[in-house]
């Protein structure tokens, strides 16, 4: 009963963080058509800025988390502005390229500044645990799941309920004749990049609450989170969301039947598999370009 | 030295045939009798627009080769490396000029090369040539296999597939190892017959003959009506299945062809490292060739040639030449040499970035760019001469 709730709740706190970076892939996906393979590099980010503030600047948990997500947000539309807008609106498949470039480079500047061996975050949260049902839950558990719940809910209310939301759904749906109708696509996509650096920072910081931070294996998460919104589908949040749950479920049981040696391999030949089968995911319906 | 002797000719004959088969090539010429006919013709192919830097760069290149070979072990060491990656980036660039796509597996398929080689010499296979030839028969069907998706889908969806294939592959090497061969797969030393070619300049020159050999292999079938074939597919599938063309076919050869081609250059760093180790294929090895081919121009063979030997050489470059210039002009070059791979990744990133977004065509197009502007110059002091008179 104890493994079973662990693993259970372990599937939770790992789909959440899965789910938040792939809210931020959607996103932008829906905004521009560029697939970013820089999430990972932005979560870097945001995990080493965190860490910074908390541990040499002594802030407490809020001001360093408001600050990190918003200078993440800013520089992830920055960059947008300075570097990928030229190109994004014409060839988003170049831009999906070169977004490996700049993961590569934020990685190079992280690992640079703060080395490449693991750091440890102090408490800055309370370091309690429960027990529910055999299983233990940190704190630090509660407050990563809530951010994804909070930060989530927000994108998903502004999606639904806002002029702004509106305008992505437009933009998404066709950019072409949204731009007739008077929506800037720019403003738009550099918004979606905000939004992007915004979750990633978010997720970042989850991670950071949780376990050791270093370079190579935050940025990793980056790919890792690739297999849940190809199973979700490219365009949809919700379905973003849903595949980080089964993502985490599925690295979970894979780990308490076979070992964890075998999640990579059964993961990504999950996401081959609905590659090659429905390529638009559970609930997607990005058009795929076909012979 | 067999392999020097035989490779020699071969070496000078590259740049000429480095010229893509263009509109050139088809134009009228005089009646091609006698030897003013071959030499109109030579001239015809040597005046080619792009053929200058092509032969340009050939020959710096074979110049490098030669310089390479005797500038000392450490050198060499540099140059084997260089021949390796080469070989790995035409095998990339097979796919993009074959396919007109991008992959995220190259380092996948240098695994599959190595580890079939491991396997082999562990299964008691000593022969080089038939290790060899076995690498690149499962490159090949491995090829096949993973352009099964990219038959359906361009772009993103392929750089997807690529990618997990590369992840899958990792994970299947990684726990092979760890089960049988914890310190990795040993691999014999290199012979030929009796000829010993496990290192120094033997090695260098057997690795620079197979990567001159793949080189004029795919220069050659792209002149026949394969390389047409994937000229019209990179153009546009819809037309080239209308004109005939049998997409699915010549597809999945792009695939299989880049697979053997880069499985060869998997084999021969294992070869060359003495091992297999998964940990030499990862992500961060197929985003290095991706960043060669568009370095060095995505849109050439050569340019593949010219961004591995770059992608290659400047981490030594920088550094030995660039750390010893900064130390004795007081530039406090620590903060480098503390963080040489993280430098050079970061640095390497940075370049394709720039590439991609700037100079879609890479190296190979800046130095076209500078020929054409140097013909127009030609061009117009001819003009402004002819005008005087």
């Amino acid at each position: 009963m104890g493994v079973v709730s662990q693993a259970v709740w372990g599937s939770v706190v790992t789909g959440a963080l899965y789910g938040l970076v792939g809210v931020g892939f959607v996103l932008l996906f829906r905004a521009s058509k560029v697939l970013s393979f820089c999430q990972g590099g932005f979560m870097l980010l945001g995990a080493f800025l965190f860490y910074d503030l908390v541990k040499n600047q002594d802030m407490g948990f809020f001001p360093a988390t408001a600050i990190t997500v918003v200078l993440v947000a800013l520089f992830s539309a920055f960059v947008y502005i300075v570097v990928f807008a030229r190109v994004a609106a014409r060839e988003p498949f170049a831009t999906s390229v070169a977004t490996i470039g700049l993961a590569g480079v934020l990685q190079a500047v992280v690992a640079v500044r703060y080395g490449t061996s693991p750091l440890a975050l102090p408490d800055v949260v309370m370091s309690k645990s429960f027990h529910v049902a055999g299983a233990t839950i940190t704190f630090a558990d509660i407050v990563s799941v809530s951010i994804m719940v909070v930060v989530v809910g927000a994108i998903l209310l502004i999606i639904s309920k806002t002029q702004l939301g509106l305008q992505m759904n437009a933009v998404a749906d066709n950019p072409a004749l949204s731009v007739h109708l008077g929506v800037s696509a720019a403003r738009v996509a550099t918004i979606a990049w905000g939004l992007a650096g915004l979750t990633a920072a978010f997720a970042g910081i989850a991670f950071a609450l949780r376990a050791n931070v270093d370079p190579v294996g935050v940025a990793n998460i980056g790919f890792f989170a690739f297999p849940a919104i190809i199973l979700g589908g490219l365009d949809s949040v919700p379905g973003a969301l849903f595949g980080g749950f089964v993502l985490g479920g599925l690295q979970n049981a894979v780990a308490a039947s076979l070992g964890a040696d075998w999640i990579d391999l059964i993961v990504f030949s999950v996401m081959l598999g609905f590659l090659l089968f429905r390529p638009t995911g559970l609930f997607g319906k990005a058009e795929v370009v076909r012979l | 030295m067999e392999t020097s002797s035989t490779e020699t000719p071969a070496t000078d004959a590259a740049p000429p045939l480095a010229g893509e088969p263009g509109p050139g090539r088809s134009e009228p010429l005089p009646a091609p009798t006698g030897r003013h006919g071959l030499v109109a013709r030579a001239r015809a192919t040597v005046t080619r627009p792009g053929a200058p830097t092509h032969l340009l760069v050939g020959a710096l290149l074979v110049a490098a080769a030669f310089w390479a070979a005797g500038a000392g072990p450490y050198v060499n060491l540099i140059g084997q490396s260089c021949a390796i990656f080469a070989i790995a980036a035409i095998g990339q660039s097979i796919l993009v000029g074959g396919a007109g796509q991008v992959a995220l597996s190259g380092g996948a398929f240098m695994a599959i090369g190595a580890f079939t080689a491991g396997i082999l010499a562990n299964y008691g296979v000593e022969s080089f040539p038939v290790i060899l030839l076995g690498s690149a028969a499962v490159g090949w069907i491995v090829g096949i296999v993973s352009g099964l998706p990219g038959l359906r889908f361009k772009g993103l969806y392929l750089l997807l597939s690529s990618m997990a294939l590369q992840f899958i592959v990792t994970s299947l090497t990684r726990q092979y190892q760890g089960e049988y061969h914890p310190a990795g797969l040993v691999l014999p030393p290199l012979q030929i017959g009796s000829t010993d070619f496990s290192f120094g300049t033997n090695l260098y020159w057997l690795l620079i003959g197979i990567a001159v050999a793949i080189y004029l292999l795919t220069a050659l079938v792209e002149r026949t009506g394969v390389g047409l074939a994937w000229k019209a597919l990179k153009e546009s599938e819809v037309a080239a299945a209308m004109s005939g063309v049998d997409v699915v076919r010549w597809k999945l050869y792009a695939f299989a062809a880049s697979g053997a081609v880069t499985a060869v250059a998997g084999c021969m760093f294992a070869y060359w490292v003495g091992r297999a180790d998964y940990e030499s294929y990862t992500l961060t090895l197929t985003i290095t060739l991706v960043t060669m081919i568009f370095i060095g121009g995505v849109s050439s063979r050569l340019g593949a040639v010219i961004g591995a030997v770059i992608i290659t050489v400047l981490p030594y470059i920088l550094q030995n030449e660039v750390a010893t210039w900064a130390f004795e002009s007081g530039i406090n070059f620590d903060w480098y040499l503390n963080n040489v791979s993280t430098v050079n990744a970061g640095l390497f990133s940075l370049l394709f970035l720039l590439v991609i977004l700037f100079e879609p065509d890479g190296i190979e197009g800046l130095l076209r760019k500078a020929e054409a502007r140097l013909r127009s110059l030609g061009r117009a002091v001819r003009g402004g001469r002819r005008a005087a008179r």
